[in-house]
């Protein structure tokens, strides 16, 4: 744009975004170039050609225990989209359509689970699942069971966990969806003979599946990269792809394949990102 | 007068966005004082236009000059120019008189001279009493005055108005509408100003340009426009009006049309043979009765009527399928199917040929 | 419409049992008791009092706090002008530069913390807090960013134009009208960018050796060694922390927008 103009020129913009590129690039491209390199053997400060090898790659391929390890992730991530998404809906129709003046106290409890932190909530269903925890005395205090149930490690207590913590990312997008949808079209569909189940079936779903399917999406890849929770809530033998990696640095100490196990998990994660990008398509419903 | 200056000079103004030409060769000059009105419908050009001249755009080709000084590759703010934007674009996090206050604030004046102006400006536009409020606990009427003082408070050498009117109700618009025009007026203040509402435009202005697709197709008082438009879109634009397609045939050359054939009013250059449309004001029909006669006149029957409280309009189709706009007095009772018999003077028609009055 | 009592009794449901861990954390935070175990034993102080004499805890709270601030303020200034270049900018940078800096939100955390530590190490720095704060800061921009960008497309183009026109340049444009405009989104914005910070474990784990330990990683550290109740009262405190700044950040950024 010539002086005249008040819109900010191709040069302005390259300004504005410099220092954020470089940040950006510095802190996270630089890094995921490292791992990439050193996925095929290459040690990045004497690089060569000569180390370049995919024999990490192979290893990952060949060994039917890590191909069910990322088929555990993905179902891992499945299921508690899945779960959330049934638990979350209803409350966030509620807090749409609510005029309650309660909602905007709803709005902040719907927070806490991204607020408080993941060593807030694991320790939190620790003590409510620990063999001395709230359900087992509950169970043995009033004599429903005599010996404590094993509740603590495994998937059930990983579930219940992730539910939890990818909660809040479920219910916003589905309020966002909810909200856009006109009142009136469920009055009319009311008119019309449809009962609630059915207006719900008939309009509502179908005009929250965008929400829906934004929620899904992201707590689909934050249950796939989620660390703490499951290494804390499974217990031994709950492996997941980032309890492998960190199993893979803290005690075997291979890099190279850390790196494969990285660069597969960013894999999964490129590809959600570009469906969530197709399904927004510039909406912002997060 | 030609040492008097402008305040405001366009000269062949064009703006093209990818080879498509928004404003085409635009150009007006406005004397100290004057009221224009850019008029047009939405996309003519009337709003690229004003952001030109305030800065937000930069024409493609042509000049600006505002008191024969060139401003068209300056910023918006070392224009000296007021605006008042549709729905005001007041600051919503600053008060009144901050908002007021804003211009001078920008231009480093002395504390204590904004807070003086701040007041002579809010008694100009009687906001005086709201100066401690946010923009939000005003109504519509009040932003508006808080607007336009916020724009004169520097003591512009233009003043633009971005169709201020649009958010209020009909009788605060009209309302606003006097007022403001008699207090630009009192102060002398050259002003452009942009509507698509053509009542607004021929009842504030001292001139109206009437625009389409981004070029003036005419440039004029507003009673000119009405009374002697100069292409066929103006006229069509401007009031009501009944076209009537037909040729100029014969010699002396008549007007003919399927519903008869009529004497062709005086034009300023001899018209020719060849198509042309025959153009009548609504007043300028009148209902024949056997005592009148009228130079042309036709027979049709009522198809709608319909009344305006202080007047009352008539359709009347013929045989053919035209129809005619007749003003007719408000007490005139006549049931839709009547036949009736309309007339005119030819003095009071016009003609155009190829879209230009004849 | 009527929507009965099923849906806000349910909500209401969902609701305490979002709230029941962190109030089960609270309760046995005040057990007397060396481990931890339900009912609670007793009611006391002594794991509130234990932890300021812990040096580990006590330093990682100050690191926390300066990686938290340090990365959200440095997000916020260089996530500022990009929001403010991806409202302007043409169709590269909104289909492609918005989504790119964006997409840390997306990335595994632990696979983020760990990219982080090998390049750090190839540059031969030792680990301090400014990786911590390079990495938060990372973190921080996605959530500074859709904020302030959601803000400023809310704001009618108008307000920018009638300060230009009333004589402010590009500079006071932005400071006086933009800048006050934002100002709730973008205190949100960084509020929030501050809470991933004092709560992330998985990007500074690799990243922290006894001299940078953060607030999370450490009390992550005791949870895999030990059930003492001294990590639920470290967890409070934490929670604590974090209510006061989202609540200050809540009177810093005012709600002064129309």
């Amino acid at each position: 744009m010539g002086a005249g103009g008040i819109a900010i020129g191709r040069r302005g913009i390259t300004i504005l975004l410099l220092p954020v590129v470089a940040i950006v690039t510095a802190g996270y491209v630089l890094p995921g170039l490292v791992l990439l390199v050193m996925s095929f053997g290459v040690v990045p400060t004497r690089p060569s050609w000569a180390q370049f090898t995919l024999e990490h790659y192979e290893r990952l391929l060949g060994d039917v225990y890590y191909a069910r390890i990322i088929g555990y992730t993905l179902f891992f991530g499945l299921i508690v989209a899945t779960i959330t998404a049934l638990i979350a809906f209803p409350v966030g129709y509620y807090l749409a359509r609510s005029r309650s003046r309660l909602t905007s106290l709803y709005a902040v409890v719907t927070f806490t689970p991204l607020a408080v932190g993941m060593n807030m909530l694991t320790l939190g269903w620790m003590v409510i699942l620990s063999r001395t925890g709230f359900v087992n005395s509950l169970l043995t205090g009033t004599g429903i069971v005599t010996e404590p149930l094993h509740l603590l490690y495994g998937w059930g207590a990983v579930i219940v966990g992730m539910v939890h913590v990818t909660f809040t990312f479920m219910v916003l997008p589905i309020e966002a969806v909810v909200r856009q949808i006109d009142p009136a079209l469920e009055k009319a569909a009311r008119t019309l003979g449809a009962g609630p189940l059915r207006t719900f079936w008939e309009v509502v779903l179908p005009l929250s599946l965008q929400g829906i399917a934004a929620g899904f999406l992201i707590v689909f890849l934050q249950v796939c990269g989620a660390f703490v929770l499951p290494l804390l809530l499974g217990g031994q033998g709950f492996t997941v792809v980032p309890i492998a990696i960190w199993e893979q640095i803290t005690v075997s100490s291979d890099r190279p394949f850390a790196s494969v196990l990285s660069v597969t998990l960013i894999l999964v994660s490129l590809i959600v990102m570009m469906l969530q990008l197709r399904i927004a398509r510039g909406k912002d419903l997060v | 007068m030609p040492d008097l200056p402008y305040d405001l000079e366009l000269i062949a103004v064009s703006k093209s966005y990818d080879e498509n030409a928004v404003v085409n060769d635009v150009s007006f000059a406005m004397k100290k004082g004057e009221f224009l009105s850019l008029l047009g419908p939405s996309g003519c050009g009337k709003t690229t236009t004003l952001s030109m001249i305030a800065g937000f755009e930069t024409p493609t080709r042509g000049e600006i000059k505002i008191r024969n000084e060139r401003i068209d590759d300056r910023p918006p703010e070392r224009r000296n120019i007021g605006m008042v934007f549709q729905n005001y674009a007041l600051f919503p996090h600053m008060k009144v008189a901050e908002n007021i206050g804003f211009g001078l604030r920008m231009r480093g004046t002395p504390r204590a001279e904004i807070a003086q102006r701040v007041i002579e400006s809010a008694r100009l536009v009687k906001v005086e009493h709201l100066l401690d409020r946010l923009p939000r606990q005003l109504s519509g009427g009040q932003q508006q005055r808080v607007a336009l003082a916020r724009a004169l408070i520097v003591q512009p050498a233009l003043l633009l108005l971005d169709e201020p009117f649009g958010a209020l109700d009909r009788l605060l618009r009209e309302e606003m509408q006097i007022e403001v025009r008699s207090l630009l007026k009192r102060l002398g203040i050259t002003t452009v100003f942009v509507t698509h509402d053509q009542d607004e435009a021929l009842s504030m202005s001292d001139r109206v340009a009437v625009m389409f697709a981004g070029n003036i197709g005419q440039i004029d008082m507003p009673q000119a426009l009405y009374d002697s438009p100069r292409t066929e879109l103006v006229a069509g634009f401007i009031g009501k009006a009944t076209f009537i397609p037909g040729r100029l045939e014969g010699d002396p050359l008549r007007f003919v049309s399927p519903d008869g054939t009529f004497d062709v009013p005086a034009t300023h250059a001899p018209p020719s043979s060849g198509d042309a449309t025959y153009f009548l004001r609504p007043e300028a029909i009148r209902i024949a009765t056997n005592a009148s006669h009228y130079q042309n006149e036709v027979s049709g029957s009522v198809i709608a009527s319909t009344f305006f409280g202080d007047r009352k309009m008539i359709m009347v189709g013929t045989p053919s399928d035209q129809r005619f706009l007749v003003a007719v007095d408000r007490s005139t009772a006549l049931e839709i199917g009547a036949p009736v018999r309309i007339g005119w003077m030819t003095a009071h028609a016009a003609l155009f040929q190829g879209g230009l009055r004849q | 419409m009527r929507t009965g009592w099923g849906l806000p009794l349910y909500a209401t449901f969902i609701g305490f049992l979002l709230l029941f861990p962190l109030a089960i954390v609270v309760a046995v935070s005040f057990d007397p008791g060396v481990y931890i175990r339900f009912p609670v034993t007793g009611f006391s102080p002594r794991w509130y009092v234990r932890m300021w004499a812990d040096e580990t805890i006590v330093l990682s709270i100050v690191n926390s706090l300066i990686v938290g601030f340090s990365s959200s303020l440095i997000g916020a200034i260089v996530a500022i002008p990009a929001a403010l270049a991806v409202t302007h900018g043409g169709r590269f940078v909104k289909a492609a530069v918005y989504p790119f800096l964006l997409s840390p939100f997306a990335m595994p955390w632990l696979v983020y913390g760990l990219g982080i530590l090998f390049f750090w190490g190839l540059t031969g720095l030792r680990l301090s807090l400014w990786t911590l704060i390079v990495g938060h800061t990372v973190l921080a921009i996605p959530y500074v960013l859709r904020v302030t960008l959601a803000v400023l497309r809310s704001m009618p183009p108008n307000l920018v134009r009638a300060a230009r026109v009333a004589g402010a340049s590009p500079w006071q444009a932005f400071r006086y009208v933009t800048l006050p405009y934002i100002r709730s989104g973008v205190t949100a914005g960084v509020s929030f960018a501050l809470v991933v910070s004092l709560t992330n474990i998985p990007v500074s784990l690799f990243l922290t050796t006894a001299d940078n330990i953060t607030l999370p990683v450490a009390i992550f550290n005791y949870m895999i060694n030990n059930f003492e109740p001294l990590v639920a009262a470290v967890s409070a405190v934490q929670v604590l922390m974090i209510g006061v700044i989202i609540y200050a950040a809540r009177i810093v950024g005012g709600v002064d927008r129309a």
